[in-house]
């Protein structure tokens, strides 16, 4: 049993090449030769297999239940726009800024805004809001969640969606995306306007203005709470043709954009701020990109050394006077920088013990006893993964180091978690059988935690069918769980208490 | 010559109960993204271009959703609907000569809609061909054995990148061109994914000696 070591690359050649099938199924020449008699520019992806009637049962239920929450709603927010938290209202929605800093002489919208409308889980604080613009995604990338906290209470959400014409949300790559249609002609979006929305609580949202800048791209956002307030940083343009570019505001109404310097065909996925100002990052094609700014309208670029050349952070911490990065992978890194630019390691998590065992870290929030908790996954063993793996719960007292706490079952698919005033919301889907047979598609699924450990659901969470969770941010004080259903409708849950 | 060859043109020709070609309101619209083709031009490069779904272009696309899925009954259902989806959305297509990249990457994307969605990993059964190895070759054996798990823990995207990596011989700049991602993003995840399966490789091995 000795010799020379495989080849890895070697062995998944030959593994893959030996699991491929030789035959052709006749059912694949039929299915072209039906296809092909459909006349072009129809989408009916779904027909021709029971499973896929099966999912449009799932979308007539999701919109059922969606109904017959607005039907029997208990309360609908009213109309009007005010400034986003912790600011004062101003101006009317609009543009006010070009991505090269200038002001931008288009008008902000021709298109109307629809009001987001609002109504209580029956029996429950939670409040579902619903009826913004739909989401617009470019061909071949996914939805991002527009939902972000702000670090001084309340929520700012950057809603991409394509303005001007009646939209027609169909898939066509087999993703989700938007087509634009004017009378006949259906053809994929390629721009489209960045609304901003601002919120106290997660449940009640204000259109406040339009990022400036055609098809702009937001991924993260940081607030000094010191004369610029808020920074938000993404892209503009469709990819490979970006540009990484953050965008400014004081009060959520007038945004000023400016592009991130040698960023041509980049596009920068997070930014923090700390004592030093605001470091954001991209993945670079061989490197990770950083940028450092002390008031977020101007940014340099560093020449970053120590990283990993393979991948990018994960998230950045501010700790102490400089910085923190966390890094997944089959082990979890935290690496420590005083200036953004040095990096070294600081932590490294433990290794596998099997192929098939291993401890992911995962979203991180603070806990209630000071410290933080981070919510991974530690991987089964091997087989059929027909049921979620395990919430792997790691803890720390300073960010840079961390201890492989508890392991406990998750309660679904479980897309993201944050902290919550009393606990933790975790958000996903359902895990439900039919017959023995794992279920196609999920509802829904919220679930609280006083510790962690223990999950329940969300008690009066109707069952809300074919949707993909963005993201779950909280911001002290309320939490909220953001989705989107596959025609690319938006909502939007808020909680303010676990109970 | 190859019109009388394929399925796919005699159903353009027309089939009971089904429509035999694009009506005149769609190809006004598909018209539309291009005003100086004739419907007769753009017709015909439709059909051309699905002419190049032959049988061996389509079992590669059964391989590749095979492979993606560990799963033939999954597999057959994704490429139906990557058939689907394809010619529904030929609009949709703006360089008409890329039209094997353009249906590799809705295949891919319906690949990864299915595992995200059905996030149930079945393990493929090996082809009755398949000999059991030799004793010289139980290390090779038990690796490939040790992959499957190891695999199916992937995410959907890092597998469609190790398939079109290491079963298409696909470069790094081919993917991301091929699933419009960026060279960065592909690389990375190529990296983590091979870590993986590098460690299961390698842990294999120690088990075998």
């Amino acid at each position: 049993m000795t010799g020379k070591p495989l080849d890895p690359e070697q062995a998944i050649r030959d593994w893959l090449a030996e699991s491929v099938p030789s035959q052709l199924p006749a059912s694949l020449k039929e299915a072209l030769e039906e296809a092909t008699s459909r006349p072009a520019g129809r989408v009916e992806p779904w027909s021709g297999a029971s499973s896929h009637r099966l999912r449009w049962a799932g979308r007539v239920a999701a919109v059922a239940a969606v109904l017959a929450i607005a039907v029997s709603g208990l309360y609908l927010f009213g109309h009007g726009r005010t400034a986003l938290p912790g600011t004062s209202p101003s101006a009317s929605p609009g543009a006010t800024g070009s991505p090269d800093g200038r002001p931008s002489p288009e008008p902000a919208t021709s298109s109307p805004w629809p009001e987001p409308t609002v109504v209580a889980l029956p029996g429950s604080t939670w409040r579902l809001a619903s009826a913004f613009p739909a989401l617009v995604a470019p061909d071949s990338e996914p939805y991002r969640s527009p939902v972000f906290a702000l670090a001084s209470g309340g929520f700012v959400a950057f809603v991409p969606t394509a303005s001007g014409q009646s939209s027609a949300y169909q898939s066509s790559d087999a993703r989700p995306m938007a087509f634009r249609t004017e009378g006949p002609t259906r053809t994929p979006v390629s721009s489209w306007e960045t609304r901003v929305y601002g919120s106290f609580d997660g449940a009640h949202w204000i259109g406040q203005s339009v990022l400036p800048g055609n098809t702009a791209t937001v991924t993260a956002v940081a607030q000094s709470g010191v004369g610029v307030e808020i920074v938000a940083v993404g892209w503009t343009g469709v990819s490979p043709n970006t540009t990484a570019t953050a965008w400014t505001s004081s009060d959520g109404q007038t945004w000023s954009a400016v592009a991130m310097p040698g960023s041509n065909g980049v596009e920068a996925v997070g930014v923090v701020h700390g004592p030093a100002g605001f470091l954001a990052w991209a993945n670079g094609p061989t490197s990770t990109l950083m940028w450092a700014s002390g008031d977020g309208t101007s940014w340099r670029r560093l020449e970053t050394s120590g990283l990993p050349a393979e991948v990018g952070p994960d998230c950045l911490f501010s700790v102490g006077d400089g910085w923190a990065a966390a890094i997944s992978g089959d082990k979890a890194q935290v690496w420590q920088s005083t200036d953004g630019a040095r990096w070294t390691l600081a932590w490294q998590g433990p290794a596998a013990t099997s192929p098939v065992e291993g401890y992911y870290m995962g979203p991180i929030a603070e806990s209630p006893d000071g410290g933080y908790v981070s919510f991974g996954e530690a991987t089964q063993g091997g087989g059929p993964l027909e049921f979620p793996s395990d919430i792997q719960i790691w803890t720390s007292k300073d960010l840079l180091h961390w201890t492989r706490a508890s392991r406990v079952p998750r309660p679904g698919w479980v897309d993201d978690f944050t902290a919550f005033p009393s606990g933790y919301v975790a958000a996903g889907q359902t895990v439900s059988q039919n017959g023995g047979e794992p279920s196609q598609y999920g509802s829904l699924g919220v679930w609280v935690s006083e510790d962690g450990e223990s999950w329940r659901p969300l008690a009066g969470l109707p069952s809300i069918a074919m949707v993909d969770v963005l993201s779950v941010v909280g911001d002290g004080a309320s939490v909220v769980v953001t989705f989107v259903d596959s025609s690319g409708n938006l909502q939007m849950l808020a909680g303010h208490e676990s109970k | 010559m190859w019109e009388a060859e394929l399925p796919v043109l005699r159903a353009l020709r027309g089939r009971p109960g089904h429509a035999a070609a694009p009506g005149p309101s769609d190809e006004a619209s598909v018209y539309a993204r291009n005003p100086t083709a004739s419907p007769e031009a753009w017709r015909r490069q439709r059909i051309e271009a699905f002419a190049l779904l032959d049988d061996s272009r389509l079992l590669q696309s059964y391989r590749l959703a095979t492979l993606i899925l560990r799963d033939r009954d999954e597999a057959e259902d994704a490429t139906q609907e990557a058939i689907a989806r394809a010619w529904s959305s030929w609009e949709t297509l703006r360089d008409r000569t890329r039209f094997d990249a353009w249906f590799d990457r809705i295949l891919a994307n319906v690949c990864r809609n299915r595992i995200r969605h059905v996030r149930t990993i079945r393990v493929v059964e090996l082809d009755d061909a398949f000999d059991f190895p030799a004793a010289d070759r139980h290390a090779e054996t038990i690796a490939r054995l040790t992959l499957e798990p190891a695999f199916a823990r992937l995410s959907s995207d890092q597998r469609v990148i190790v398939v079109l990596r290491f079963w298409r011989d696909l470069q790094i700049e081919e993917i991301a061109d091929r699933l419009g991602l960026p060279a960065g993003t592909v690389k990375s995840r190529l990296h983590y994914a091979l870590k993986a399966l590098r460690a299961a490789i390698e842990s294999s091995e120690e088990a075998g000696r």
